[in-house]
């Protein structure tokens, strides 16, 4: 009898043991009461802007952001306003709705009733997927700063930044539309710099950039691709390039950079090589904005062009375009209507040396026969030619974006200078 | 050690039976809303607790939970404005109709328990197909397409709303009372589960089903069945009835013999007239007067 108590007594004090709660816990507060708290901050930071947020909407991973001005406010009403060509036929549009942040795996902002403006990216449509967009969100960050959020079911990140003043979204809408402008309306292309490479994110006025390593093709397939969103402040993109920071494209400095690398003031002309080496991205000559001196030297050549040809109408230069050659050399595509109005082009090597920040160009001659016969038939053509050369200084024509336009000014004579855009695509 | 044997013992029953004690059932399973009047649809959803949690016992729920959704398929929430005129329409063409036609707590006592409405289509791209609605454990009825609305078309509300209630509604009321076997076999080699789509309503009419999807499977044949004959008007369904029996096909008699068969079988084990309920219905819908569907006078007559 005795061994029985004595049994029973150890299989309780080891039940008893088995129940101590002495392990120590990891957090402050239990499950629950973070759930309950990171609740109450998301609750708390979404109405806290009085004047709403700006939000970067990316309906998926593999779509370009779209701008919305959203407010919150206490009493679960949402009010969005959107102008874009994808769901506003570009006109500002308003609608109100409910909102709430509730709790699955971490807090969750859903807009759980259908609003004209934030549900057109999610509408399936007729074909079943629409837009691929997504109304529900986990929400990975929120401070009072920024909020970063993540699709439920399609997966792409948004960005929401306080309104920090009051702003009518048609003022909004008008400064976004004349950044992205400022960035994409004459070139389609901008740079990325890590470590000593240049790469190009082309695509620009498609809202999702495609990553071109140096000296790959802008048409090759199977390439990286970035959903960005343009914004008053820059470009912001969905997501990270190859694992680096979240880049975004600030207006703050002199140049369009991204974060995690720069291309300083001093470096243009790096920059103007660099661009260059990037298949099939050239800078093209603005021949409506001459220097007097070449300015002279362009009117003869046109002028002997339209005459031989007979064609004061339609003839005359078109493009001069420099590319940088596979053997390290450099072409200028030179092209003009002759007669009818196709234009013809033809090819003249240069030399062109980088030093600091200046770059010196030197005319070489023609690159083929036909060349060599234009300059023959033409004779008021190879003086133009000439007229390029010189040793300029580099400076941006816009603090944005370079390829928007490059002024090289001669270092000994700042009366000769020539306008470049960058022409890629 | 007898007696602490005996302690135990009695402990263990008393423990199992305070955990077996009944929960307390309160008029409706669904709890009071919350009053928060300055909420942003507080009078909505009051309206919505006096005109449906209340009378019926159900959940109209027009805010969308994505997990409450088949994540394979693509859907937008439901606009508050329609999901207004939705819950007046249903008031009108559907649960005062029960109330009218049938015994007194019908829909209260049968009737499902939660109405989702979604605002978009629920689309199978690869399949060519579309949910109209979805009916779940004889719980649930899910109403798909809402926004898309236009209210003074009848036809439509029918086909996507009304008629699907009905026909949902049926799968619940077949999913408690199942329906007769004879009705299996008026047209068990003529079930095509994988291509209904492919068919026309005419060839549809011809083998004896009241719709292509009728023609996917025996359950869906029997609710689509009493669902058509519910909100056809007289006009459309003697078209389908006399197309069926064109061309010398036997559509015509088949239909028949399954309006028969459900028409028995709603009397016999649910004391509910089909033909009742069907006039009842076609009246409402020949004399729409909006203003009177939306401030509730047709309630209490």
């Amino acid at each position: 009898m005795k061994v029985k108590y004595i049994c029973l007594g150890i299989v309780v004090a080891t039940l008893l043991a088995a129940c101590s709660r002495d392990e120590e816990s990891l957090f402050d507060q239990s499950a629950a009461e973070r759930a309950l708290a990171a609740l109450e901050n998301a609750n708390k930071v979404l109405t806290a802007p009085e004047n709403g947020w700006e939000m970067l909407y990316f309906a998926n991973p593999e779509s370009r952001g779209y701008n919305m001005i959203v407010k919150f406010d206490a009493n679960g009403r949402v009010t969005a306003t959107a102008k874009n060509s994808a769901t506003t036929g570009n006109k500002i549009m308003t609608d109100e709705s409910t909102w709430e942040v509730k709790n699955d795996y971490g807090p969750i902002l859903t807009f759980e009733t259908y609003n004209e403006v934030l549900h057109a990216w999610a509408d399936p449509g007729t074909d079943g997927d629409g837009l691929l967009g997504d109304y529900e969100f986990l929400i990975l960050h929120a401070t009072a700063d920024n909020i970063k959020l993540k699709g439920k079911k399609h997966g792409a990140y948004c960005y929401l930044y306080p309104l920090t003043e009051s702003i009518a979204p048609e003022a909004y809408f008008a400064e976004v539309e004349a950044v992205n402008k400022r960035l994409f309306a004459n070139n389609n292309l901008l740079t990325w710099v890590s470590g000593d490479k240049t790469y190009l994110l082309s695509g620009g006025q498609t809202g999702v950039f495609s990553l071109i390593e140096p000296g790959e093709l802008l048409n090759s397939e199977d390439l990286e691709i970035y959903p960005f969103a343009v914004n008053r402040s820059g470009v912001q993109l969905s997501f990270p390039i190859r694992d680096n920071e979240d880049v975004w494209y600030s207006m703050g400095s002199e140049l369009l950079t991204a974060a995690n690398s720069s291309i300083g003031a001093g470096e243009l002309s790096k920059y103007f090589f660099d661009y260059m080496n990037i298949v099939a991205c050239g800078w093209a000559i603005d021949i409506k904005e001459l220097c007097p001196t070449i300015q002279t030297l362009f009117s003869t050549a046109d002028e002997e062009i339209k005459k031989t040809y007979n064609n004061k109408k339609k003839g005359g230069i078109t493009e001069m375009k420099f590319y940088s050659a596979q053997d390290g050399s450099f072409v200028l595509n030179f092209s003009y209507i002759g007669s009818g109005t196709k234009a013809s082009t033809y090819y003249y090597l240069y030399t062109m040396q980088r030093s600091n920040d200046r770059v010196k160009i030197a005319y070489s001659g023609p690159n083929d026969e036909n060349s060599q016969k234009v300059l023959a038939a033409l004779p008021a053509i190879e003086p133009l030619l000439k007229g390029l050369e010189g040793d300029f200084k580099l400076s941006g024509n816009d603090a944005l974006n370079p390829t928007v336009g490059l002024l090289l000014t001669d270092n000994s004579n700042p009366a000769l200078w020539v306008k470049f855009t960058g022409s890629g695509q | 050690m007898k007696k602490i044997n005996q302690i135990l013992f009695i402990a263990t029953i008393l423990f199992g039976l305070a955990s077996c004690e009944k929960d307390k059932f309160t008029d409706s399973i669904f709890i009071d809303p919350v009053e928060d009047t300055d909420s942003y649809t507080y009078e909505f959803d009051q309206w919505l607790y006096e005109h449906y949690t209340v009378p019926y016992n159900v959940d109209f729920r027009y805010r969308l939970d994505d997990n409450g959704t088949d994540p394979n398929y693509n859907v937008v929430p439901v606009s508050i404005g329609m999901a207004d005129t939705i819950a007046h329409l249903a008031l009108y063409l559907w649960y005062d109709v029960y109330d009218e036609v049938a015994s007194e707590g019908f829909l209260k006592e049968n009737g499902p328990r939660i109405i989702q409405l979604i605002g978009s289509a629920m689309i199978n791209a690869s399949q060519g197909t579309e949910k109209l609605g979805l009916a779940e454990g004889g719980i649930k009825i899910t109403l798909m397409k809402v926004n898309l609305m236009e209210t003074d078309h009848i036809e439509q509300l029918n086909e996507y709303i009304f008629k699907t209630m009905h026909h949902e509604f049926s799968h619940i009321l077949h999913q408690k009372k199942t329906y007769p076997k004879e009705f299996e076999q008026l047209s068990s080699a003529d079930y095509n589960p994988d291509g209904w789509q492919y068919t026309s309503d005419t060839e549809a009419w011809q083998m004896g089903f009241a719709s292509p999807y009728g023609g996917s499977q025996a359950r869906e044949d029997f609710v689509e069945i009493i669902a058509n004959y519910i909100v056809k008007s007289d006009a459309d369904l003697n078209k389908m009835l006399t197309i069926a029996g064109q061309d010398g096909k036997n559509g015509r008699k088949i239909l028949e013999q399954k309006i028969e068969i459900c028409r028995t079988w709603l009397l016999e084990k649910w004391n509910l007239d089909l033909d009742a309920l069907r006039a009842e219905v076609q009246l409402r819908q020949a004399n729409m007067d909006w203003e009177k569907i939306m401030n509730l006078e047709f309630l209490n007559k």
